[in-house]
């Protein structure tokens, strides 16, 4: 996983936790890395499981939640790092159904070796978005919280519904947006 | 400094050494990333470079390639040109000859002799006449006419010769001409009487007691030339070989009826040049079909034609001609040819040498004869020429070529007429006649 995802990650929990929290989870983590994670780098997934585990078990908040406005937060980051992406579009449907085909198939340019998830539209129409997303790694909410987080960005108010169609190895979850 | 500071301090420390950790993975994957880009900078350069050298390469190969099909197709055009001259003028001293021979006393072996004579040598001819068009047409170098001339006029001139022909197997020959039929049509006239001619001696040479038939019919759009025969009829078989160049359906036949076997050939593409359409069957034994549909173009009388040799052959005018050919045998058939019809004649050898009598010298002559193709002055320089001096003077030209475009050449040049050869005696007489007539009046 790019390393711009755990420095993010890291940076909202300095902010939100305190420098103190921060250090801590990293201490306790034993990871591989340190903890020392640039931008442009590529790092085992599970390290970031691993952190956001011992933030819940510091903070109270579930995984899920802690993932879901990470996801959120990430999202706003990449408006101010990327704008290039969000320029084009007007409202949250569009973007998200570009994704795979604007923004992932861009990033897979400069670092082949990229693994991303994929988004498939199933349907779309003014008011709705079915979207299923399919990864081998566990972070459907993080996509959950992107999804709001760009409906934030936009001024939309949307309802997300999930339906979990998981197997063993692949995480699939079926995303279905409503305009509210 | 109390546990908090302590604590807060070693936070510090381990941020800043993660920091530099971070860091200094940053600026090593900086580093790959560089060296990775001028690698491919590289590469790209190189690749740009071998594009240029190859693109010079290609161009100038394209470029001496396209001077050698250049240079070719002039040489074959030269050479289709030069060939036609040099075929046609010996072949214009025989004919010559024969001509005069004809009008000798002869006994009966000897006239019978002369004809073989002059049928082998018509047939000669006409055999040339084939080669060098199938040639041109394969050097693409034939060029069709798109002139107005009269179109029932051309179909009776075409019936007329073929009448001989039709009777000597005991056919019937029958014209039918739609009444919607134009009576002039923009075309090429010397093409259509070449196919009209190869389809009817096609037809009248393979049907003995039979019937020939020239069906001409009109749409708006089109104009169809049918002739159909009672002959022999050619099988399924020897149908799809009929158009390749060179096959006389049996080999006998080619024997027995004599033929090129290009006829048919240069017919296909003569009205394929004119954005015509073939067509064509046979029956066995039955007879055989063959025509073709060309677009039809509405044309108008036109005062461009040149002038038609229709005036009766008289024999009493006689006139001081001056003969002008380069070759040494057309200038002796010429004179002996123009001397028979008691006119005085005064040969010269080149287009400078016929500007030198007439203009330097002054001499006095009712019509001069010019060949039209001579060596360093051609016959329409030479008259161009002579025309500043003399405008009324006739001047015929004497040509192997008939196109329409060799004629008006001819006209261009200040010429008044012109005649092919080689040529009979009766027809430089007509023309002789018809221009000294009109002189006088």
């Amino acid at each position: 996983m790019k390393g711009i995802v755990f420095s993010e990650f890291l940076e909202l929990v300095e902010d939100k936790f305190g420098f103190d929290v921060a250090d801590e989870i990293i201490d306790e983590s034993d990871l591989a890395s340190d903890g020392a994670y640039t931008e442009v780098g590529v790092y085992d997934h599970k390290e970031l499981l691993t952190l956001v585990t011992k933030l819940s078990e510091k903070s109270g908040v579930t995984v899920e939640d802690l993932v879901k406005t990470f996801g959120n937060y990430l999202l706003e980051r990449f408006v101010v790092k990327f704008p290039q992406y969000f320029k084009d579009v007007n409202n949250s449907f569009d973007f998200i159904d570009r994704v795979e085909s604007k923004i992932h198939v861009e990033v897979k340019k400069l670092y082949p070796e990229a693994k991303l998830p994929t988004f498939t539209t199933n349907y779309k129409d003014e008011n709705k978005l079915k979207i299923t997303y399919e990864s081998t790694r566990p972070f459907s909410a993080l996509a959950y919280g992107m999804m709001m987080g760009c409906a934030n960005y936009y001024g939309e108010s949307i309802e997300i519904v999930s339906e979990d169609l998981s197997t063993t190895n692949v995480t699939k979850v079926s995303f279905t947006l409503n305009k509210t | 400094m109390s546990l908090e500071e302590s604590k807060s301090k070693q936070v510090s420390l381990r941020r800043f050494q993660r920091e530099r950790i971070a860091r200094k993975e940053a600026e090593k994957l900086l580093e790959q990333k560089a060296l990775e880009l001028f690698e491919t900078n590289n590469s790209l350069k190189n690749l740009t470079n071998n594009q240029d050298i190859l693109i010079k390469e290609r161009t100038s190969e394209l470029e001496i390639a396209k001077n050698e099909a250049l240079s070719a197709s002039q040489a074959k055009s030269e050479f289709v040109a030069v060939m036609s001259h040099e075929i046609r003028t010996p072949i214009n001293g025989v004919i010559g000859a024969l001509s005069l021979l004809r009008q000798r006393k002869l006994d009966s072996e000897e006239v019978e002799l002369l004809e073989m004579a002059e049928h082998s040598s018509e047939v000669l001819l006409a055999i040339i006449n084939d080669v060098l068009d199938f040639s041109k047409i394969e050097a693409n170098k034939m060029l069709m006419e798109n002139v107005s001339f009269d179109l029932r006029k051309n179909l009776s001139s075409v019936y007329s010769s073929f009448t001989d022909r039709a009777a000597q197997q005991n056919n019937k020959l029958i014209f039918n001409i739609d009444e919607k039929t134009p009576q002039y049509i923009i075309s090429d006239p010397l093409r259509i009487t070449q196919i009209l001619n190869n389809f009817l001696s096609n037809a009248i040479k393979f049907t003995s007691n039979g019937e020939v038939s020239l069906d001409v019919n009109c749409t708006n759009k089109n104009i169809s030339f049918c002739i159909t025969d009672t002959g022999l009829g050619i099988s399924e078989k020897d149908l799809s070989k009929l158009f390749n160049e060179f096959s006389q359906v049996d080999a006998s036949t080619s024997r027995n009826y004599g033929g090129t076997g290009l006829g048919l050939t240069i017919s296909k593409k003569l009205i394929q040049l004119m954005k015509g359409e073939l067509f064509y069957s046979s029956t066995k034994n039955v007879g055989s079909s063959f025509g073709m549909r060309l677009p039809l173009k509405t044309g108008a009388e036109s005062n461009q034609q040149p002038v038609g040799l229709h005036c009766q052959f008289d024999g009493r005018g006689i006139a001081k001609i001056l003969l002008v050919d380069d070759n040494e045998i057309n200038l002796r058939i010429g004179k002996k040819m123009l001397e028979s019809l008691n006119h005085i004649v005064t040969t010269a050898s080149s287009g400078q040498q016929a500007i030198d009598i007439l203009i330097e010298n002054k001499q006095v002559f009712d019509l001069v004869l010019m060949d039209c193709q001579m060596p360093n002055m051609d016959g329409f320089e030479a008259t161009k020429t002579i025309r500043k001096g003399l405008k009324s003077l006739p001047i015929i030209a004497l040509t192997a070529n008939t196109s329409a475009q060799d004629k008006r050449r001819a006209l261009d040049s200040g010429m008044n007429d012109f005649v092919t050869k080689p040529y009979k005696l009766n027809k430089i007489q007509n023309t002789i006649q018809h221009w000294l007539t009109k002189a006088a009046v």
